[in-house]
């Protein structure tokens, strides 16, 4: 009965395993998406601009890196620097291609995984499922 | 050690009259009427405190809601209206899956463009960054933990997931229940019927194994606020004020209780609800649930006044206000910085 909807790369900027015994930071996690699908999102600056700051974004182009795989995606993805820009508040270039990365690539099927231990977490109709076991955990 | 037993009855019990019931209760929370029937707070969305929150925060917030539920689309189209994002956890990947919905026909409505973000995950074992968020909300959840020590550690989560300076909202049961004259459940420990109130069939759960009687120093020495965490924080479920005198009750309270069963008084809840006049988070059944749904048993600790500042002492957490709303108790509070702690 439920519709789906697909996992963004913005929540995935959230994640971590540090829940998980043992794991120093758990963070990010790797992606590894088997089907992926860009999305018309409308841009939105101001919303860009604000979440930027909030954001980890190292976890942003690790996780886009990730879908850097052949076949993966039909459209090119948004090349992105290694670090925000100091003038990204009125750079629309560079929030352009945040939005894409973070709103627009909809991961429909794949799993986060834990980079410490290797620990997947699949994404079910485009929910992470992030629960562990109690011999797991912390 | 000795904890370990105790620690799988609670969470044995909340699978049961918590996620078992609530997976099962998806479907009619999903297929109810915009706003949902499944709670009087998810009424016409998320309630008057968390709005006011929204409000109160600084255009383009990050915000992090415990234990979302199947309101997690209308919180996060709230948050839109404002310029924040809101991430939604539960454990119950149903009422996730009825979000996703209430989100589609929202779309279709043209009402909500923009997705809701969803985890499934325990808040107990919270996968999100640590000081990432302005905003924490954790409505209607802390009272469906079992024992005094999860209930910490889910506002523990939720300090955690703050920054310096962040804002928590927690709102609980009130075990005062508004009304003229006002009356309160004659206990802190229920499980509530949800669907007709009728009177309950099923026994009585055995209590918990009761632990050791604490010496008395002990207990005084406990109810000193430095000293609280170390002896395991019971003799400090009463208000603010000195807890000398009601350390006797807070113990049975937290300690001592048995889990019984209590009749809902049907006649406080009309078939019709209007605002203020809700008492019961919706366990009636009112507002559209189908009677054939039976009867399923929700477990409830409900808090006294200051209970829940009280649960949110030495986590970071500068408790600001404490107010009854529509027969919760409501607290906001604020992540202080590293350096307090």
């Amino acid at each position: 009965i439920f519709k789906i909807s697909n996992m963004k790369l913005i929540l995935h900027n959230m994640l971590t395993s540090a829940m998980i015994k043992g794991v120093k930071k758990g963070y990010p996690l790797l992606l590894r998406a088997t089907k992926v699908e860009l999305q018309p999102v409308e841009f939105d600056a101001g919303f860009v601009v604000h979440m930027l700051p909030r954001l980890d974004w190292s976890g942003v182009t690790a996780a886009v890196q990730c879908l850097n795989q052949p076949d993966l995606l039909q459209d090119p993805l948004p090349e992105l620097p290694p670090t925000v820009p100091d003038d990204y508040a009125n750079n629309e270039d560079f929030l352009r291609k945040a939005h894409i990365a973070l709103m627009q690539l909809d991961v429909i099927e794949g799993c986060l995984v834990c980079p410490e231990t290797g620990r997947e977490f699949p994404i079910a109709k485009g929910i992470p499922n992030m629960l562990i076991n109690d011999n797991e955990a912390a | 050690q000795q904890q370990r037993p105790a620690a799988e009855a609670e969470a044995a019990l909340e699978e049961r009259f918590v996620h078992r019931v609530y997976s099962c209760m998806a479907p009619a929370l999903a297929c109810a009427d915009e706003g949902g029937s499944g709670g009087c707070a998810n009424r016409r969305g998320p309630p008057a405190c968390v709005r006011d929150l929204l409000r109160d925060l600084p255009p383009g917030c990050l915000l992090a809601d415990l234990g979302c539920g199947h309101s997690a689309a209308a919180l996060s189209r709230l948050a839109a209206a404002r310029g924040h994002l809101a991430v939604g956890a539960d454990i119950c990947l149903d009422l996730l899956l009825a979000a996703n919905d209430d989100w589609h026909r929202r779309r279709s409505r043209g009402r909500q463009r923009r997705q809701p973000l969803l985890v499934q995950a325990d808040v107990l074992r919270c996968p999100l960054r640590s000081a990432a968020f302005d905003a924490v909300t954790c409505v209607s959840v802390v009272h469906h933990l079992a024992s005094r020590d999860r209930r910490r550690r889910l506002l523990a989560e939720a300090a955690r997931l703050l920054r310096p300076g962040g804002r928590l909202l927690v709102t609980a049961w009130a075990f005062e229940q508004p009304g003229r004259p006002a009356r309160s459940f004659n206990c802190q420990d229920l499980l509530v019927p949800w669907g007709a109130p009728e009177p309950p069939q099923t026994p009585a759960l055995p209590p918990p194994p009761k632990p050791p009687p604490r010496p008395a120093w002990q207990r005084r020495l406990s109810s000193l606020p430095l000293l609280a965490g170390l002896f395991g924080g019971g003799g400090s479920g009463g208000g603010s004020g000195d807890c000398q005198a009601d350390s006797s009750d807070c113990e049975s309270d937290s300690s001592d209780c048995e889990f019984r069963i209590r009749e809902f008084p049907a006649s406080s809840c009309p078939r019709r609800h209007t605002a203020g006049d809700c008492l019961c988070d919706g366990a009636c059944g009112a507002a559209g649930a189908p009677a054939s749904e039976g009867r399923r048993l929700r477990y409830y600790h409900v808090f006294r006044q200051g209970e829940l500042a009280d649960c949110a002492r030495n986590l970071g957490l500068d408790c600001l206000r404490e107010w009854h709303e529509q027969g919760n108790w409501c607290l906001s509070a604020r992540r202080m910085p590293p350096s307090y702690y």
